[in-house]
């Protein structure tokens, strides 16, 4: 008799995953990525033990000082103390960059996924709202937006959640339409699983990892666009330090004390270095096999 | 024939979202707290001049009444009026639009000057020390905030070096060529990493498929595998990423513009906003809706012209 | 003509290193076509590939020769390997749909070879192209010459890489499967065309495919690989008649003949190897229903079983034996 070589179908369980390849301490990029992140979040969380200064004091007999054991990193146009600017202005630009990341990640992967599962009007919808806030241009819109709302923390949370969703949005949508077509999917479609189910359960995993990896590139997105209100006169108003207006009052001094701009901006890039290796990391972790 | 009929096809289809777009605006900007009246006449301004002021601007009528005025008078090409400026929108417009052109122009340009050879010596070495420093490129690139570039090209060679004039657009021709050059390439080292990271993957992706390896089989010069094979093929995908990044560059240029100190569009948005100058936010807005779509669709109207397996349908 | 010995492909990629080729020996007469059939994954395109000089990225040879007119093809330089190709060897691919550029017009593609290697100019080079679609049986080549590849359907196609691989004029082909994947009339057609031309042109081919249908229409010798390995080699009357490996066995099992009675389809079983961890001694011995305790370690070089046979198996009596009975060889 005939022994027919049976290809079997993946039983609920045996779904592809994205399953890491190799432990995570073992990526280059992830290790590096990470120490440097705890290291940045250690010297914010630590500023107050990291410089005696008051980022917020002025003191104008101080003004204008190159770096020194005092001042290591000098002092700007008001005798504020530099590094504790750089550390203090940290803690908030890095938070608002990180929370802000959140709501939309959550918010876009949800409409995402939903508008690639059920298709029909609900994608219409949603690819609309898109296409019409991708026609925008991205700094415009925040910039009105923050201006709409007065500037501060919330603005800014606010105005990036309306823009920033559209990525995840797309992304899982993507990841979505694949996932629909693959074998786990239709069988348990076929067991009569309820819709939330299936994708809260089943899907979800498999997709979300490319949100994830996004997520990290989105907070240095974030921050760039945190520092650029701060340069533009709409971030976090005065007296919070904020690596942004830093930038911005340096550039009046250019030639004399050329390091009051740059030192923010380098600051900014180490920080994107960081979030760029976990990136890039995640990614290689989280490869499917 | 077709594609004449393709692009007016598209052109067509642009109109839709464009006017999202409006809706979207307009709205938005009535949203802005504040009275327009007051915050170009004062704070003091008396009640009788606010009534003149919102009057002669018919901002006492509704919304909805408001938005039918400006509809109706873009179809005939007037975009309203600058409170600020006392000139027509369109005027003013035209007065700015050839600067921020210009800046969209040397950024291409750049921008491709800088992505292709990097992206194929990364792509043609693979793995090799040049091809690390190119991608590790990047990994600190994007991280670098477009104005702080700016900022830092004029420390550079802009005072140290004294290459180039720190700002400001100039008089005459040759001194507008010259002085883009720093916000042209400012643009470019922020695009370039995107771009870069992107070719490279491309190139990569068609040195190792199949008809690279016919090709090569043919025992024909590997100049030519890779010159005229693998380029050809990368063209499609770079286009792509080129274009995405305009679209962002358009925005961008608000904020390059108040670095340079340009008198650009995305200065005169700028301005704009602060002044609560509802109709150049208005119609700056849209100049830039236009202006992006117009991009996706010189990008497909090239793709048509490269992939002979578009259909121009 | 071309005699390939003990020929070991490596290839690297992360950590991992697998050698999808050992110690592999066969050779080529002018003239003549060869088959070399195995399941998927056994080597075989890796075989033509190390030959032509295309390795896959990480991939390199570490032992062995390759003797085209005696020059030892292993030893020669990048610059060498190139005029080699296309002037003396040229290779058919499998996927005409993936091989050719979809940019480039097919004429285009046609003539590259032959302007750059043979130095042919514009004008004698479009001469030599239509006669090269005209010769491969393509109909209308002067209007088809300015086709785009996915204008032409995939029979059409895969003529275009005949006429390619045949363009500088080679005088041994490669085929790596190129009728997998098309339509059964098309198949027949592009075989009885490389068996014309086979004799036109006095083509040596290497002939690459997991089906034995094929092999028998088309090749006087073949050569059976398993898990890298050659298992046994011989002419295709001899090896039919008289298979002398339990894998050659099953092979002829599996497929489908019309010259005989089915006595059902037998398909082998177990699994194909996992060649990052092949099974020790004889590679085919966990599937091998003819497997004793010495198959499971030791070498197994090929032994002479008749006039221009050999095999790898060491009980290849028994296993004529079955083929000889007819009998059906089940693992339990």
């Amino acid at each position: 008799m005939t022994q027919a070589v049976r290809a079997s179908a993946p039983t609920l369980g045996e779904e592809t995953r994205a399953i890491a390849v190799r432990p995570w301490y073992r990526i280059p990029t992830l290790v590096i990525g990470l120490g440097l992140a705890v290291a940045i979040a250690g010297l914010a969380l630590l500023a107050p033990v990291l410089t005696p200064y008051n980022p917020t004091m002025q003191n104008l007999n101080q003004i204008l000082l190159p770096p020194s054991s005092a001042h290591l990193l000098g002092t700007d146009q008001l005798g504020k103390d530099v590094w504790a600017e750089l550390l203090y202005g940290a803690r908030v630009d890095l938070q608002i960059a990180f929370i802000a990341m959140l709501l939309p990640l959550v918010l876009g992967t949800t409409f995402g996924l939903l508008s690639g599962y059920f298709g029909g009007v609900v994608d219409a919808v949603v690819m609309r709202a898109v296409e019409v806030i991708v026609a925008f241009p991205v700094y415009v819109l925040i910039i009105a937006f923050v201006f709409v709302l007065g500037p501060g923390a919330t603005s800014i949370y606010i105005a990036i959640t309306l823009v920033s969703w559209v990525s995840y949005a797309r992304i899982s949508r993507g990841e979505m339409l694949v996932a629909k077509t693959q074998e786990y999917v239709l069988a348990a479609r076929s067991a009569g699983l309820s819709n939330v189910r299936i994708i809260g359960r089943h899907i979800l995993p498999n997709t979300v990892t490319q949100s994830i990896v996004f997520a990290t590139s989105d907070v240095v997105l974030n921050l760039l666009m945190i520092v650029t209100l701060g340069y533009l006169g709409l971030g976090i108003p005065p007296p919070s330090p904020d690596w942004g207006r830093m930038i911005y009052q340096g550039q009046s001094f250019l030639t004399t004390n050329w390091q009051l701009s740059t030192i923010p901006g380098v600051a900014v890039v180490i920080v994107g270095l960081a979030l760029s290796l976990i990136g890039d990391g995640l990614a290689d972790l989280l490869r499917r096999e | 024939m077709s594609r004449i009929a393709y692009i007016l096809r598209r052109l067509l289809q642009m109109i839709p979202t464009a006017l999202g777009v409006t809706i979207l605006v307009f709205f938005l900007i009535h949203l802005i707290p504040g009275d327009p009246a007051r915050a170009f006449l004062g704070p003091h301004a008396t009640a009788s001049l606010v009534n003149a002021f919102d009057k002669r601007w018919g901002l006492n009528q509704s919304l909805p009444v408001q938005y039918w005025l400006f509809l109706s008078r873009l179809v005939r090409g007037d975009l309203g009026t600058s409170f600020f400026y006392q000139l027509p929108v369109t005027t003013l417009i035209m007065q700015r639009i050839g600067c921020t052109l210009l800046l969209l122009l040397y950024a291409t340009v750049f921008t491709i000057a800088i992505t292709v050879p990097l992206a194929l010596i990364a792509a043609t070495k693979r793995d090799s020390l040049r091809d690390h420093i190119i991608r590790g490129i990047p990994l600190v690139g994007l991280g670098m905030p477009t104005f702080w570039v700016g900022i830092m090209l004029i420390l550079t060679l802009g005072l140290k070096l004294q290459l180039f004039p720190v700002g400001g657009y100039g008089n005459g021709l040759l001194d507008h060529l010259w002085s883009m050059v720093l916000p042209g390439l400012t643009v470019a080292f922020a695009i370039s990493p995107m771009t870069i990271r992107s070719l490279r993957a491309s190139m990569l992706g068609i040195l190792e498929s199949d008809f690279v390896t016919t090709a090569r089989s043919k025992g024909i010069p590997e100049r030519r595998v890779i010159g005229i094979h693998a380029m050809r093929n990368a063209v499609i995908p770079a286009i792509t990423v080129l274009s995405l990044n305009i679209g962002w560059l358009v925005g961008g240029s608000v904020v390059i513009e108040q670095v340079f100190a340009l008198p650009g569009l995305g200065e005169l948005m700028f301005e704009g906003i602060f002044n609560r100058d509802f109709a150049v936010v208005q119609g700056v807005t849209l100049v830039f809706a236009v202006l992006i779509i117009l991009v996706y669709l010189a990008t497909d109207i090239v793709y048509s012209f490269v992939d002979p397996r578009v259909r121009l349908t | 003509m071309l005699e390939v010995q003990d020929l070991t492909v490596e290839i690297r990629s992360g950590r991992s290193i697998v050698r999808p080729i050992e110690h592999i020996s066969f050779a080529l007469d002018a003239n003549e076509t060869l088959g070399l059939v195995g399941e998927s994954g056994c080597g075989k395109s890796t075989t033509l590939r190390a030959i032509i000089g295309l390795l896959p990225r990480g991939g390199r040879i570490v032992g062995g020769r390759i003797l085209l007119d005696g020059r030892d093809l292993v030893k020669e330089r990048r610059a060498e390997l190139q005029r080699v190709r296309g002037r003396s060897v040229a290779m058919v691919f499998q996927d005409p749909m993936s091989a050719l550029n979809p940019l480039m017009r097919v004429g285009e593609q046609i003539a590259e070879g032959p302007r750059a290697v043979l130095g042919y100019s514009r004008g004698h080079a479009r001469e030599w192209v239509a006669d090269l679609m005209r010769r491969v049986g393509i109909p209308d080549p002067e209007r088809r010459v300015n086709a785009y590849p996915y204008e032409l359907s995939g029979g059409l196609r895969q003529r275009i890489m005949i006429a390619i691989a045949l363009s500088s004029k080679p005088k041994i082909l490669l085929c790596d499967e190129p009728t997998t994947g098309l339509d059964v009339t098309i198949q027949d057609q592009i075989l009885k065309l490389l068996v014309k031309l086979q004799d036109e042109e006095g083509l040596s081919i290497i002939y690459v495919t997991h089906d034995l249908a094929v092999i028998a229409q088309l090749a006087r010798r073949l050569a059976v690989m398993y898990a890298g390995r050659i298992v046994e080699v011989g002419s295709v009357r001899d090896v039919f008649a008289a298979p002398s490996h339990p894998y050659t066995l099953a092979l002829l099992r599996c497929a489908p003949r019309a010259d005989r009675a089915r006595t059902g389809l037998t398909p082998i079983g177990g699994t194909p190897p996992d060649m990052m961890a092949p099974p020790s001694g004889c590679r085919f011995h966990p599937r091998c229903p003819l497997a004793v305790d010495e198959c499971a370690s030791g070498d197994f070089p090929l032994v002479t079983v008749g006039s221009a046979h050999a095999t790898a198996c060491i009980r290849w009596e028994e296993c004529a034996q079955y083929a000889h009975k007819g009998l059906v060889m089940v693992r339990e």
